[in-house]
This record gives structure tokens, C-alpha cells and sequence, in this order.
């Protein structure tokens, strides 16, 4: 065979214009056709679902708010079953056997059900199959891609949340103008205004960061779930109620309003203790308790020379609150997309995520990602995980106990569920390089 | 010019060095031959040279001088790594459609003709292809990228004979047809030898011989595998030989 000629056609001077965007939205948009779908079709029942309840709400709601003087008896009777049929649930006529406390109880595992499910296998399903060889070597480099990747399901996920909010809204409005259930409350807080969407955002940037540092897909999701849920309790119970600081009011019944605690002070000035307070609301007579007067617990304190006090955050803070919060999400979220394609633009200099593998790894301290090290130290899988691979583990146990409870609802053990479902994890957990091991016996050397 | 110039390349995992003062100049317009046992650094060295990682020590530049990885090399290199990943659930058309948009480079139509001519149906999901279909289908998808070097880490490792023979034929026909270089890694350089115009021998991660096929075959009067057993041999301390076979 002569030797080739080889005419070069590549100038390291030539300005090359990088691959246009669309392009890339083009390959985005293909990759996450699955998520797309389901998240279209998850988002859709839910939202024809509270369109249907919304009519029959709206109606029934405008009965009692046409009904008139509002402090009649017919007029009470008719809030109390709207609230009774619609808020709680029950033995409704329509199917409202759910009610609005549920439901709304319910769409809270919305946004991290579908950050979880979009972010998580972004990166890591690219590194768990060996694909990311791929789709990172190709003319349009891997950052624009990473970056394409990352970024268009974030703004689909907060465009398609941002207009389920508005149809919440809509779904809530009569409890809302009914001034019985405050928009400040975290029940309505999370599912109104810009929180919903930035929570999923949130959700979408944990695991689509700690899916491209585990390199699992499993246990990024595991892991997600858990911050999601530390951080969005200690939100409500921490961080909210200190965005502003609440006004302190006389009086326990002044309208809707977030309430962040009460206190009562005795005639000489001073704040009654919490047993205190209980021993003295069981010296209050059984008329007052049961008058339905709203005001008359309060009068009967005031007769006796106790004030009532509470710290609340007001109803008129709501949207100063949602774009505090939708703030803080947002700062938190950009910063993790900005962290996961760093670490894509990292992982060539540093072998990252290898230290600290999650669950199960080959036994061989695996460089795995890129398969660099013989296949004979790849091939056995770590029975017991190491100290840095436990917690990801007993989370990943929880959240099977969680699936089988809430969705299966299967009686298997919980014992043969999760060994189960940890065995599906051990297959899953292979590198893309173990097949290649089958082809390369030793025999098959250079001399053989 | 060099497609892949290396002084004194280095890589360590740990505390392994999986490659070591590499000093190479691979020029331009050969079929190249990179071969050496398990864990030699082959695919260090070729996932080095696509950017896919970086060196530790050393420095790599590929077609004429160009950092690897860098968007300008990496726009003229087609690279088809191990067990040729490509996207397993979609179909073989919406494979081509998505290596089209990551390129600014693309031959739709060298594509699908060699596809044509491979009798690869194009709306059969990539998942369900036969291993060699596979590996065609990713070394079209690397072609129709027109690249200057083509770099394949063990293609062939996953294939029967057949494939073999079918696959190493469409790179011969693609280098010589386009002057494509081409660089090919193997633990087996039988299977190599025919099609290599240029042989580079790794072992632990060194360099033990590095030349163009016909000039060895002059300076040595022996074939290739006795040339590279020869240096396997020679380099190695005799207590770790059967790291190369037997």
C-alpha cells in the first residue's frame, strides 16, 4: 500500500463560527423527547383535572358569595358545606371526593417530581451509558452542548409550571377572596405566584448537578429528593417567616394572614407561659367556646384584663415574599447549572466524582468514566459500599419504601422490595465498558 | 503535517501512570496502527488526543499544532470511541439528524448512501443493530463529518470476522478515497497488520517503537509481530511478560 498524501484542509488561523443554537435546541429537544412527553402528559391530568374542579368551584362559590347578608344562618350553611364539600373533601356530589386541602397537598410533590425526572439523568445517564464520548467529541464542543442541554428543559419546565401556577390560581381563587385560607399560608404559598416554578427549577438544578457528580442516575435522584425536602421544610418553618419581619398585632382574629406566633399577657404585664394559657382557655366558659361569634374568645380575655398578642406576616406581603423566594431560587439554581457544566468542562483535567462514588462501583477504585484502567480490575462490584457510598444507599432504601407504600401498594416485604430494587441498581450500576470485557480474554493479547 | 504530536505526554490516575514521557509525531496521510497489551494507555492516549481528557504532564497537539480538544481540532476529527456509543434509543435516521446538528460539517448524503450500500435500515432503533451495523453506523456518522484525522479506539474488539473484514475494508476505502489519516488502536495486531501503513507499539504506558510499516519492515527484515515482540520483549522486565501474552 503507498503512503497517502495528505492535503489539510484544518487551519489552526481559520475563525470558525461556532454551531448555531437551534441546532443544538434541535438535539435537546430530540434527547428529551421521553421527558417531554411524560412530563406534558403528568402536567396535563393534573391541569384538566383542576379546570373541571375550578368550574364547578367557581360556581358553587359564586352561590355563597352572592348570598345575602353574609352573617345570616342560610348564608353560614351554605359557606360551611362549600368549604365542607370543596376545601375538605368528602362526601361531595361531584368528584370532589378529593377536596382542595388534598389536591393542594398533593401538587406539592409536583415540582420535585419533575425536576428530578428531567435533571437527574441529563448528565449522569450520558456518563452511566458512555455516550458523553459522543456526543462531547463532535464539532460543536462540549460546553455548548452541556449548556443547550442544561438550559432548554430549564426554561420548558418553568414555562409549563409558570402556566400550571396560573391555572391553580384560578382552581384556589375561591378560598383565596374568602379570606379563609391565607395565599401567605405554605400550603397555597408554594402553589401560587412564582414558587411553584422556581421550586422546580430548584429541583431540576440539584439533580442535574448531582447527577454529573455521581455519575448514577438512581442515586442522584435519591439524594435530590432528600435536599429537596430538607431545604423546602426549613423554608417554610425558617427562612419565610424571617423574610421581613413580622408585624406584631393586637388581637388574635384581625383577618387572613400568615400567623407566626401568638402569646397572651397577663393584666400585670406579663407573657403567660404556654401551660398557663392552656389552663386558663379551660376556665373559659362553654358559651364562649362554642358562640359563633369569632370575636367573642377575644372579648372574654379582654374582659378579664388579659391581651392577646400574634406576630403575622400580612397577605398584602405576598407577592414581596414570592419574588424574595422566587430570588433566592433562582440565584441558587443558576449557580448549580453554572456548577454541572463546569464540572462537564472539569471532568477532563480532573477525574471528578471518582473519590466519592456513590452505590455500588467496581471494586477497582474505578476511573470507570472513561474506562482508562485494565478491565480486570473493573470487573467485580463492591459488595458492601463504603462509608462515603452509605448514605445515598439508605436513601435509596427509603425511597423504595416510599414507592412501595404510597405507589405500588403491593404487599411484598419491604425486605424483598428493596433487595429487589438494590439488585436492579447493581445491574444498572455497571459501567458502559463491562460488555467489552467479554471480547478481551486474556488469551486475545498482542502475541496470541 | 503531524495529526498527533506529542513531547514528553503524561497521564496518572492516582497512582498509576497510565501513560509516561510519550514523546510521538504521528504524521499525516497513513492508517496507523496503534497497538499494545491491556492497560499499554492506548485509549489514554487517543481520548487525550479527542480532549476527552487531559494530560497530566506534557503536551498534545493534533493536526498541525491545534490544542486537542479545541473546538477548531475537534471540528476535523472524527472519533469513534470503544464499543462505538451512540444514542441506543433513537432511530438510525434521528442518529444521523443529531450528529448533523452538532456539526458545522455534515454529508447527509455520504451518510445515507453508506448506509444505502451497508443495507442499514434507517428507521430501526440504534439499540437494535447488529454490533457490526453499530460500528458502521458510527464510523458513517464520523465520516460524514468530511474529518481530516479519524481516530477509531478498538473497533474492532466487538466484532466477528466478517464485521471485521467489512469494517477495516470501509476505512481503507475512506482513507485512501478522501486522504483521510487514519488512527486505529488494537491489542491485536494481526488484525491490523494488513490495512497499517504506520505502527506505534505502546507498553506501560511508553512508547517501544514508532515508525512507518515499510521502513521497519526494511531496517528489521522481520514481519510486524516479530518487530513488536521483539520491543515488547526487549522493554519489559521478564517477571511481568505475561502482562503481553504468552
Amino acid at each position: 500500500m503507498t503512503t497517502r498524501t495528505f492535503a489539510p484542509s484544518a487551519g489552526p488561523a481559520i475563525k470558525r463560527r461556532p454551531v448555531p443554537w437551534p441546532k443544538l435546541a434541535w438535539v435537546t429537544l430530540r434527547q428529551r423527547r421521553g421527558l417531554l412527553i411524560g412530563g406534558g402528559i403528568l402536567l396535563g391530568l393534573f391541569t384538566v383535572y383542576l379546570v373541571v374542579m375550578a368550574v364547578f368551584q367557581n360556581n358553587a362559590y359564586a352561590a355563597v358569595a352572592a348570598c345575602h347578608p353574609a352573617a345570616a344562618l342560610k348564608c353560614q350553611q351554605l359557606n360551611n358545606s362549600f368549604y365542607r364539600t370543596y376545601w375538605g373533601g368528602g362526601a361531595g356530589p361531584v368528584i370532589a371526593s378529593g377536596g382542595a386541602q388534598s389536591v393542594s397537598s398533593l401538587l406539592f410533590a409536583i415540582p420535585v417530581l419533575l425536576g428530578v425526572f428531567a435533571g437527574a439523568p441529563l448528565l449522569a445517564r450520558e456518563l452511566e451509558n458512555g455516550t458523553f464520548r459522543f456526543a462531547w467529541t463532535q464539532g460543536a464542543g462540549r460546553t455548548r452542548w452541556t449548556v443547550s442541554t442544561l438550559v432548554l428543559p430549564a426554561i420548558i419546565l418553568v414555562a409549563a409550571t409558570g402556566a400550571f401556577t396560573a391555572i391553580f390560581y384560578w382552581y384556589f381563587r375561591p378560598f383565596l377572596e374568602d379570606q379563609q385560607v391565607s395565599e401567605m399560608l405554605p400550603l397555597g404559598f408554594a402553589l401560587l405566584g412564582v414558587a411553584f416554578a422556581a421550586w422546580t427549577l430548584l429541583a431540576y438544578s440539584v439533580a442535574a448537578f448531582l447527577g454529573a457528580l455521581f455519575r448514577r442516575t438512581l442515586p442522584a435522584m435519591a439524594v435530590t429528593l432528600v435536599v429537596y425536602i430538607a431545604l423546602a421544610m426549613a423554608t417554610a418553618t425558617a427562612f419565610r417567616p424571617r423574610y421581613v419581619t413580622p408585624v406584631t398585632e393586637k388581637g388574635w382574629n384581625n383577618g387572613s394572614a400568615w400567623v407566626i406566633s401568638q402569646w397572651v399577657k397577663a393584666p400585670d404585664g406579663h407573657v403567660l407561659s404556654q401551660s398557663a394559657v392552656s389552663t386558663l382557655s379551660q376556665q373559659v366558659p362553654a358559651s364562649v367556646q362554642n358562640s359563633p361569634n369569632p370575636d367573642a374568645f377575644t372579648n372574654w380575655m379582654t374582659q378579664h384584663g388579659y391581651t392577646l398578642w400574634q406576630a403575622v406576616q400580612p397577605d398584602s406581603r405576598f407577592w414581596q415574599f414570592q419574588f424574595t423566594e422566587g430570588g433566592w431560587l433562582l440565584v441558587v439554581s443558576a449557580a448549580l447549572i453554572a456548577g454541572t457544566v463546569w464540572l462537564v468542562r472539569r471532568r477532563g483535567a480532573l477525574q471528578l466524582g471518582l473519590r466519592g462514588e456513590p452505590v455500588l462501583r467496581p471494586t477497582g477504585r474505578g476511573t470507570a468514566g472513561l474506562g482508562l484502567r485494565p478491565p480486570h480490575r473493573r470487573a467485580g462490584l463492591a459488595d458492601t459500599p463504603g462509608p462515603r457510598g452509605a448514605l445515598p444507599h439508605v436513601v435509596l432504601l427509603c425511597f423504595g419504601y416510599v414507592l412501595d407504600d404510597v405507589l405500588v401498594h403491593d404487599d411484598c416485604s419491604y425486605g424483598s422490595c428493596c433487595r429487589s430494587r438494590l439488585c436492579g441498581l447493581r445491574r444498572r450500576g455497571r459501567t458502559h465498558r463491562g460488555k467489552r470485557d467479554e471480547f478481551r480474554r486474556p488469551a486475545q493479547s498482542l502475541e496470541a | 503535517m503531524d495529526v498527533i504530536e506529542t513531547r514528553g505526554l503524561g497521564k496518572r490516575y492516582r497512582r498509576t501512570w497510565a501513560l509516561r514521557d510519550c514523546t510521538l509525531a504521528i504524521p499525516g496521510g497513513h492508517i496507523v496502527a496503534l497497538v499494545g497489551p491491556n492497560g499499554a494507555g492506548k485509549t489514554t492516549l487517543l481520548t487525550m488526543a479527542v480532549g476527552l481528557t487531559r494530560p497530566t504532564t506534557g503536551m498534545l497537539t493534533v493536526l498541525g499544532g491545534q490544542p486537542a480538544g479545541s473546538p477548531g481540532a475537534l471540528d476535523h476529527i472524527g472519533f469513534v470511541a470503544q464499543d462505538a456509543p451512540l444514542y441506543r434509543n433513537l432511530p438510525v435516521e434521528d442518529m444521523l439528524h443529531l450528529a448533523r446538528n452538532l456539526n458545522r460539517r455534515w454529508d447527509q448524503r455520504r451518510a445515507t448512501d453508506r448506509l444505502e450500500q451497508l443495507e442499514i435500515p434507517l428507521r430501526q432503533k440504534v439499540g437494535e443493530l447488529s454490533g457490526g451495523q453499530k460500528a458502521q453506523l458510527a464510523l458513517t456518522i464520523a465520516l460524514a463529518r468530511r474529518p481530516a484525522l479519524l481516530v477509531l479506539d478498538e473497533p474492532l474488539s466487538a466484532l466477528d470476522p466478517v464485521a471485521r473484514e467489512d469494517f477495516l475494508a470501509s476505512v481503507v476505502a475512506a482513507a485512501e478515497d478522501d486522504g483521510v489519516s487514519v488512527v486505529l488502536s488494537s491489542h491485536v495486531l494481526a488484525e491490523l497488520e494488513r490495512v497499517a501503513t504506520y505502527l506505534i507499539v505502546l507498553a506501560r504506558g511508553q512508547v517501544r517503537v514508532s515508525g512507518a510499516v515499510r521502513e521497519l519492515l526494511a531496517s528489521h527484515g522481520a514481519g510486524l509481530e516479530e518487530i513488536a515482540l521483539r520491543h515488547l520483549r526487549a522493554g519489559v522486565p521478564s517477571s511481568s511478560r505475561t502482562d503481553a501474552g504468552q
